[in-house]
């Protein structure tokens, strides 16, 4: 039986001013779907990432969480009370990590889950530990961002999303602002992640993460899906000349 | 000479401490004020309407560009006969009385808007855009990314430019003095009036001025450290 959708985007387009950045982004994720958005830079795979929760909202086209659209008019979302409540129910890891720099790990951790989903704190706190510890962070749990480094603080914003229990996690090039000594802890954490069924959303560079963990590969070019589908036959006989010449030039 | 600075009536320690209280009296109750004001030509002169940003804007160019003595008078006297006017249309027999401690307030706050406005604005501009976006990411209403994200972490960028206009404010609160409310500055001109010894008072007016500059200086210093915890010191 096929998974129920978390996750629709249909026919997304994105402008800004006379800029067309996304040209009809069609998208399902079912639960428990890794999907790898590749490309190359400009392709509009960040924003199209950004459309699906309306931190950049779409121009024309539909997002829809767990089948509720989010009705957006005139580029701006309609009601953002159900923004934000989709919001909520999709956990985003950013680039540049985003830490709030004022709180400290765990502070970052439990901070929505306590004022945006008024949970209790302690029952917060002790699920914000336990994540931490399953990041590798046990020791670092009271130190600021600025105290970590840049993987350190990846794996705090993949926890940060984590602790909402989110129902899928956006992931904006998670490993792109990285050292590359420190890129693996960090596809460690999310192969993990997979491993357990979470549905992810990732934007990314890593040809191997793509390649091995992800169940769907999506190809974009120039504002639209070029190629689309399962990792060993996208790697393994990519149909388009875009597609071939990224991998071989990524190579 | 210490009989001078006694309390009773030989001295003078009696007069001065009041009209000290009076100076920090004044100072505190125009900072609330002025941060507020502050506040609002920030966010409108941030705001996306051309309208507001043009109050904002104005704001600001008009009370930095008066000498503080000059908004002073104005809202002294001008805002008294203002309200006069608009007091007895209703009820022409009703007179209201625009204290002194209230203009200076007034007078006090507006300047110190005017700045924190622009030290303000300048420090909303510094903050990152990614630690907002991360607050709306998890689902935080416009109003919490503005108190749990930008609120704490624009004091960081605000609270040198804003400790200096507290010691302005806090040695504007003299000119209230010319229109007779009895702060520190009025209670040494009396004081040196009657016991001719003008030295000797100015000299522990400036004392008194300066020991208020260097305690606030001090609750600064603590206060920007606590504004920039978290912030990896260059």
């Amino acid at each position: 039986m096929a998974e129920a959708v978390v996750l629709k985007a249909e026919d997304i387009c994105k402008s800004f001013g006379s800029l067309e950045v996304l040209k009809g982004i069609t998208l399902e994720a079912r639960n428990h779907d890794v999907i790898s958005i590749l490309g190359s830079s400009g392709s509009g795979k960040s924003t199209f990432l950004r459309c699906l929760n309306m931190l950049d909202p779409p121009t024309s086209g539909k997002v829809s969480v767990h089948g509720e659209e989010i009705v957006v008019k005139n580029g701006h979302p309609a009601d953002m009370r159900q923004v934000e409540r989709a919001r909520q129910r999709l956990g985003m890891v950013f680039q540049q990590f985003n830490l709030w720099t004022h709180r400290t790990a765990i502070e970052n951790v439990m901070e929505g889950p306590i004022h945006v989903l008024k949970q209790p704190k302690a029952e917060v706190k002790e699920r914000a530990e336990a994540l931490l510890v399953r990041v590798g962070l046990a020791e670092r749990m009271n130190m600021y961002p600025s105290q970590l480094s840049g993987g350190q603080q990846q794996r705090v914003a993949i926890a940060r999303a984590l602790c909402m229990e989110p129902d899928a996690i956006l992931f904006d090039e998670p490993t792109s602002a990285l050292d590359p000594e420190l890129v693996g802890e960090v596809l460690r954490v999310m192969q993990s992640l997979a491993a357990e069924g979470r549905t992810m959303i990732v934007v990314t560079h890593e040809m191997s993460f793509a390649r091995d963990v992800s169940t769907e590969v999506v190809f974009m070019h120039k504002g639209k899906i070029a190629e689309q589908g399962p990792p060993k036959e996208m790697f393994g006989s990519p149909k388009t000349e875009v597609f071939q010449k990224f991998i071989a030039d990524v190579r | 000479m210490l009989e001078l600075f006694s309390f009773g009536e030989a001295g003078w320690g009696d007069q001065l401490l009041q009209g000290l209280l009076v100076t920090i009296q004044l100072a505190l109750t125009a900072l609330p004020v002025g941060l507020l004001l502050g506040f609002a030509a920030a966010g409108a002169s941030l705001s996306p309407y051309r309208w507001l940003r043009a109050i904002g804007t104005g704001y600001t160019t008009i009370m930095r560009g008066l000498p503080e003595l000059l908004t002073l008078f104005v809202v002294y006297n001008g805002l008294g006969l203002l309200l006069n006017s608009i007091v007895s249309s209703w009820n022409p027999d009703a007179r209201v009385e625009l204290s002194s401690f209230v203009a200076g307030v007034i007078a006090l706050g507006l300047v110190f808007g005017a700045f924190a406005g622009e030290v303000l604005r300048g420090a909303f501009q510094s903050l990152n855009k990614g630690q907002m976006e991360a607050g709306k990411a998890v689902g935080m209403r416009p109003t919490q990314v503005f108190f749990r994200i930008m609120l704490p972490q624009v004091w960081r960028f605000a609270l040198p430019g804003l400790g200096n206009l507290w010691i302005n404010l806090l040695k504007d609160t003299a000119l209230v003095s010319v229109i007779a409310l009895d702060d520190l500055m009025r209670m040494t001109q009396v004081a040196v009036r009657s016991t001719k010894q003008p030295f000797t008072f100015f000299l522990a007016a400036c004392l008194i001025y300066w020991a208020l500059c260097v305690i606030s200086e001090i609750v600064l210093a603590r206060l920007e450290k606590r504004a920039n915890r978290g912030v990896r010191r260059a």
